[in-house]
């Protein structure tokens, strides 16, 4: 038997095998490894045709690109270069102090301004600086991480560039800014090229060589190449990127790519998956859906990838599921669902081939004389494995969505689509959760937003103090899709604002209030409105207290000012429900309370 | 001797005053010692340095107004378990006063709305448990609450010619009813929130502007904020009790302070730049008491692991930020390092004790005329209070005047003498001293676990938050590698692999670097989840503080 040997099977190993932590190493093996047959990979990305633009006319602008390691930055580069010069760059480094010329325009190159010393780094920012201040021929094209620029930039005097990368970094590109263009690719939605990197690695070019391999049939990597080719599967990883995206957990693009190649194959290679075969070995784990959280317990890859740490927080599969377990044990009640289940079910190397069903059929049929506790158990062991299956494979995505935790994602997303006008009633209900995110107490007013302190160690019952009172009609839901970016950008953003109570306009004629605007990520809209429908203060709490407690800062210290407290007010229990209580003096300094 | 800083007065006094100043005590809550501090500092009109002896232009005492009305009035009820008659009265007839004070809104009756302001007030209560009414203190949301520990006086002389059969009650005036109110107990208020006056005017004797600026912004605290809340209780109070700020003192306590070792202490103003960039901050007022009790806390046991090592530039804190996960190894570590602290400080006495010893043996004398001599200086330094350990020390003193005859020694005198009388004075010392630090400790989250094993330094959110507002101004920022730097140049605090080399902690328990990289990722990731730090990339982590 000839062993066959898939060359792209090895060089996609080769991404899992480089580490996430070396962003040099990586670029280069991107660059020099040899692609394979088909060619490398390519996406066409909203940025690259930006900066193919720009730099295609007379007067092209600086540009600044910050980001993560893995989001392109150096990938990047080089096509800028490429554009300018067609020249293919292995010396970064004199391009600091070489430039590059076209045309009349000089172009300095910084690949990664960490790299620079301090002083350097001073020196470089300061004539950037300088060319914003006059008609200069030079431009510069630097790549950096955000916080090392910010730092930088706190001990140079650039007041005009700092001011752009300010202002650029929080609100984007300001349009027809013509010499200075700062993109954030942090900002970009990876899921975006989700589709495009699985119709690459699956793409048949790669795999005609398994055509001959005796253990096609039975081979899980094959499996997973089939099955990824699916458009529907596809649509499911992506949606997991996009749950992520949600989450506000930014995937870099190289991350990405490393994920994938993983979730194919797992990182084992042509000779081990024949050994495997030779041994009829269980190879039922190797399967994408498996791989996808990063493979065993103990696997090396796991503790390196941080997609695979984010993913395994979404415990997707580890919970039952009373339907969904239902349908996987017995097969549906009507005649289509056992239809639907023969489909997803079919013998296959991820299910052992007969195994699951023999031993499921051995379950359901089995009394308690036939099945010991251990066969029992040995079966139920295939469920979070069903589950994963069913969440990627099934028909009907809806129930699949049973096995993610978010009870809100669709709602969320309606919002985030403008399917809908955000309705009154989750405005109401979001006013709701906060007033009892904030007070720490069911309260049950959803009409006015209370934002309260309260002296936290008290040894009696706490009374919340409601320092500031905003009416739900100053309250409002906003998309900004921010379309004119220059990036791909999948998902607008939600946004919660507070505009400043009537009262204080009266008084404070100094300075015009601002309304507040906050943030809404899936995580704290999802906790928002469980508190709302009367969930406890839950494990979520964890992770949005504090940003929910920085939210109550913000709005004491922009709207509550002392002198406009001429009453307290606060909640009390008071026949099963918290009532706002009132104390106040009265013009003859007489204590008023009760009411 | 060291330099004082304060009113040293050459008393008799318990082995840790001598270390730690006059005085730090177990039975203080951690909030009282900023309740205290605050009182004090409001005693002084929110001036610092102040309460000097022997100083020009200085007011020696603090005073405050004693607030029995409002105190009795929150704290007095069925529940109390120290009753007595002239409370009983005094709350009846300062209800009674109040309803000309106190109305209800919308036919709500007079006595709802009393009970109603009552019960918001008591809802600031800070320790309840087993003290008595006089004993019980409020959070300090406005200058009207600060509350002084008192008790009643259980002296004879102050009660017993009141208290005939054909007193009519009613005849009294608040003075009578309150006589026999001491406020000089001090068993809770046990004089660490003065050590803290004390330390922040020694730390900021060359810095008038930290000094004025501690002062206003606290008085701000005090008095802008609430004040609703601040007015109802002087109104309560003033009801029962007319305070005339010229000259009738019944209506006011008076205090002075203590004094704290080693004047010029680089720690002392540290710990006023601490509190002055702390105090750069326009949080709600609640909120930034809160943390203040954290810092003034931490500031203490910071203070405490100084004095116990005086000739070391900080101490060495490992900090377990792995919690459960790191397999035990850095956690035992950090146990280990909790536990030295406590160590240090009990050597820290007893080598107090062998320099005292040596200090009076004087070269001429000898034997048995050294032995009385000793024991005489001892009388009239030390206080060797409880029975069993006088007796244990006169023993031993008999032991060793026996044994001299024999050997003629005169060092294995000195030593064992040493030795005796730290015996003697270490139960004091444990029972009142050395709790202090993990009672503190476990309070503000920088020790844990309250109840269980191996006790160890951790984080809390909040003390973090704390300490990133005490070292950085509103809207800085600083590299999380120099944050890690900073706190271990100025606190101690080991957590990352750089400060446990720098701290030569690696090596001397040969601890894998990976472990201290971990517990530095965790704490990265803590912060990060408070909002205290943006990660921009894998390697940069900035520490910001936002206003």
């Amino acid at each position: 038997m000839s062993i066959i040997r898939n060359p792209f099977v090895d060089y996609l190993n080769k991404y899992t095998t480089a580490s996430p932590d070396h962003e040099a190493a990586f670029d280069e093996f991107v660059a020099h490894t040899p692609p394979p047959p088909s060619g490398p990979l390519r996406f066409q990305t909203k940025v690259e045709k930006f900066l193919r633009i720009r730099f295609a006319e007379s007067r092209p602008p600086s540009i600044i690109l910050t980001g993560n390691a893995g989001d392109g930055k150096t990938f990047l580069c080089r096509q800028i270069i490429q554009i300018f010069t067609a020249r293919h760059i292995d010396d970064w480094e004199e391009l600091v102090e070489e430039p590059l010329e076209r045309h009349g325009i000089r172009l300095y190159v910084i690949k990664d301004l960490s790299e620079l010393s301090e002083e350097e780094g001073r020196s470089v920012l300061n004539r950037l600086e300088q060319t914003l201040n006059s008609e200069s021929s030079d431009r510069y094209l630097i790549a950096a991480n955000e916080g090392r620029l910010r730092d930088l930039l706190t001990r140079v005097q650039t007041p005009k560039l700092t001011e752009s990368i300010k202002t650029q970094l929080q609100y984007g590109i300001e349009s027809g800014s013509t010499s200075l263009v700062v993109i954030d690719l942090t900002k970009v939605t990876t899921s975006a090229f989700v589709p495009e990197t699985l119709r690459w690695m699956t793409s048949n070019i790669h795999w005609q060589v398994c055509t001959d391999c005796p253990i096609i049939e039975r081979c899980p990597l094959h499996y997973n190449v089939r099955t990824l080719r699916d458009e529907r599967v596809v649509r499911r990883v992506q949606f997991l990127y996009d749950l992520l995206e949600h989450l506000d957990i930014h995937v870099t693009v190289r991350d990405m790519l490393i994920h994938l190649a993983f979730t194919l194959t797992g990182n084992q290679s042509c000779p081990e998956l024949q050994r495997l075969d030779a041994e009829d070995a269980d190879r039922h784990h190797l399967v994408y859906y498996e791989n996808i959280w990063g493979g065993s317990e103990n696997s090396p890859f796991r503790r390196k990838a941080s997609v695979v740490q984010h993913l395994d927080r979404l415990q997707i599969g580890k919970h039952s599921i009373f339907e969904i377990d239902d349908f996987i044990i017995n097969g549906g009640d009507h005649p289509d669902q056992t239809i639907v289940h023969a489909q997803l079910f079919t013998p296959a190397v991820d299910l052992d081939f007969k195994r699951f069903e023999q031993e499921r059929r051995a379950y359901i049929e089995g009394g308690a004389e036939k099945q010991t506790g251990e066969e029992t158990q040995a079966f139920l062991e295939w469920l979070p494995h069903c589950r994963r299956k069913l969440f990627f494979e099934s028909p009907d995505e809806q129930q699949a969505n049973e096995l993610i935790t978010f009870r809100y994602l669709n709602t969320y997303r309606q919002l985030l689509t403008n399917k809908h006008k955000p309705t009154d009633s989750i405005r109401h209900r979001l006013i709701l959760g906060l007033n009892r995110a904030f007070a720490r107490l069911y309260l049950t007013f959803d009409d006015i937003l209370y934002v309260t302190s309260q002296y936290l160690h008290s040894a009696e019952q706490p009374r919340p103090l409601v320092r500031l009172e905003i009416p739900a009609n100053g309250i409002g839901l906003s998309i900004d899709d921010r379309e004119e970016q220059a990036f791909d950008r999948r998902w607008a953003d939600l946004y919660i604002h507070f505009s400043p109570p009537p009262e204080l306009h009266l008084r404070w004629t100094k300075d015009a209030l601002k309304p507040q605007r906050w943030r809404l990520n899936l995580l704290v809209f999802e906790y928002l409105l469980r508190l709302a429908d009367g969930g406890t203060f839950n494990v979520l709490a964890d992770e949005c207290e504090l940003s929910i407690r920085s939210l109550k800062d913000r709005l004491l210290s922009e709207f509550a000012h002392e002198t406009t407290n001429t009453r307290i007010r606060f909640f009390v229990a008071e026949q099963q429900q918290y009532v706002l209580k009132t104390i106040y003096l009265d013009e003859k300094g007489i204590i008023r309370a009760g009411g | 001797m060291t330099s004082h800083y304060g009113n040293y007065d050459h008393t008799k006094s318990p082995l840790a005053t001598y270390i730690w100043g006059h005085r730090l005590r177990t039975g203080q809550h951690w909030i009282e010692y900023m309740v205290e501090f605050l009182s004090v500092i409001s005693g002084f009109d929110y001036q610092l340095g102040q309460g000097l002896k022997g100083h020009p232009n200085v007011k020696v005492e603090y005073r405050l107004p004693k607030r029995l009305g409002l105190r009795r009035f929150i704290f007095y009820d069925q529940r109390e378990k120290n009753r007595n008659p002239y409370d009983d009265h005094a709350v009846q007839e300062l209800h009674k006063r109040l309803s000309s004070r106190v109305c209800g809104i919308d036919s709500h009756s007079d006595q709802i709305a009393i009970d109603q302001v009552r019960s918001l007030l008591r809802s600031f209560s800070v320790v309840e448990g087993n003290r008595s009414w006089y004993a019980k203190t409020l959070f300090p949301v406005h200058e009207e609450f600060l509350l002084w520990e008192g008790q009643r006086s259980r002296s004879a002389k102050l009660t017993t010619p009141l208290l005939t059969p054909d007193l009519d009650l009613n005849e009294l005036d608040p003075d009578n009813l309150d006589r026999g109110m001491e406020f000089t107990t001090r068993n809770f208020f046990a004089r660490g929130g003065e050590i803290y006056y004390l330390i922040l005017s020694a730390g900021t004797e060359k810095q008038p502007d930290y000094r004025m600026f501690i002062g206003k912004r606290l008085r701000e605290l005090l008095t802008e904020h609430n004040r609703i809340l601040g007015q109802i209780a002087s109104t309560i109070d003033t009801t029962w009790q007319p305070r005339d700020n010229g000259h009738t003192n019944s209506a006011f306590i008076t205090g002075s302070l203590g004094w704290i070792p080693q004047r010029d202490c680089a720690l002392y103003q540290q710990v006023a730049e601490d509190l002055v960039t702390f105090l750069q901050n326009n949080l709600d007022s609640l909120e930034c008491l809160e943390l203040l009790a954290h810092l003034i806390g931490f500031h203490i046991i910071c203070y405490i692991y100084h004095h116990a090592n005086p000739h070391i530039d900080r101490p060495a804190l490992i900090v377990d930020l792995l919690g459960a996960h790191d397999g035990g190894v850095l956690r035992n570590q950090s146990a280990a390092s909790l536990r030295e602290q406590e160590d240090r400080q009990l050597r820290r006495a007893k080598d107090f004790v062998t320099e005292r010893v040596r200090e009076w043996a004087t070269d001429q004398l000898e034997g048995p005329i050294l032995l009385d001599h000793l024991e005489q200086e001892t009388k009239n330094y030390f206080q060797l209070g409880q029975t069993r350990a006088k007796a244990e020390y006169n023993k031993t003193l008999k032991e060793l005047g026996q044994s001299y005859q024999i050997e003629r020694d005169r060092e294995r005198l000195l030593k064992a003498y040493s030795e005796g009388l730290f015996k003697a004075l270490e139960g004091e010392l444990r029972k009142n001293f050395l709790g202090i630090h993990r009672k503190i400790g476990q309070a503000i989250g920088l020790i844990a676990p309250i109840k269980g094993p191996k006790p160890r330094f951790v984080l809390g959110d909040t003390l973090l938050k704390t300490l990133v507002m005490a070292n950085l101004k509103p809207d800085d920022t600083l590299p999380f590698g120099e944050f890690l730097e900073r706190l271990y140049a100025r606190y101690g605090i080991i957590i990352g692999p750089g400060e446990s080399r720098t701290a030569q902690v690696m090596e001397r328990l040969r601890i894998n670097e990976e472990y201290f990289s971990r517990n530095r990722d965790a704490l990265r990731e803590r912060m990060r989840r408070a909002g205290l730090l943006i990660e921009y990339s894998d390697t940069t982590a900035i520490v910001r503080r936002v206003q």
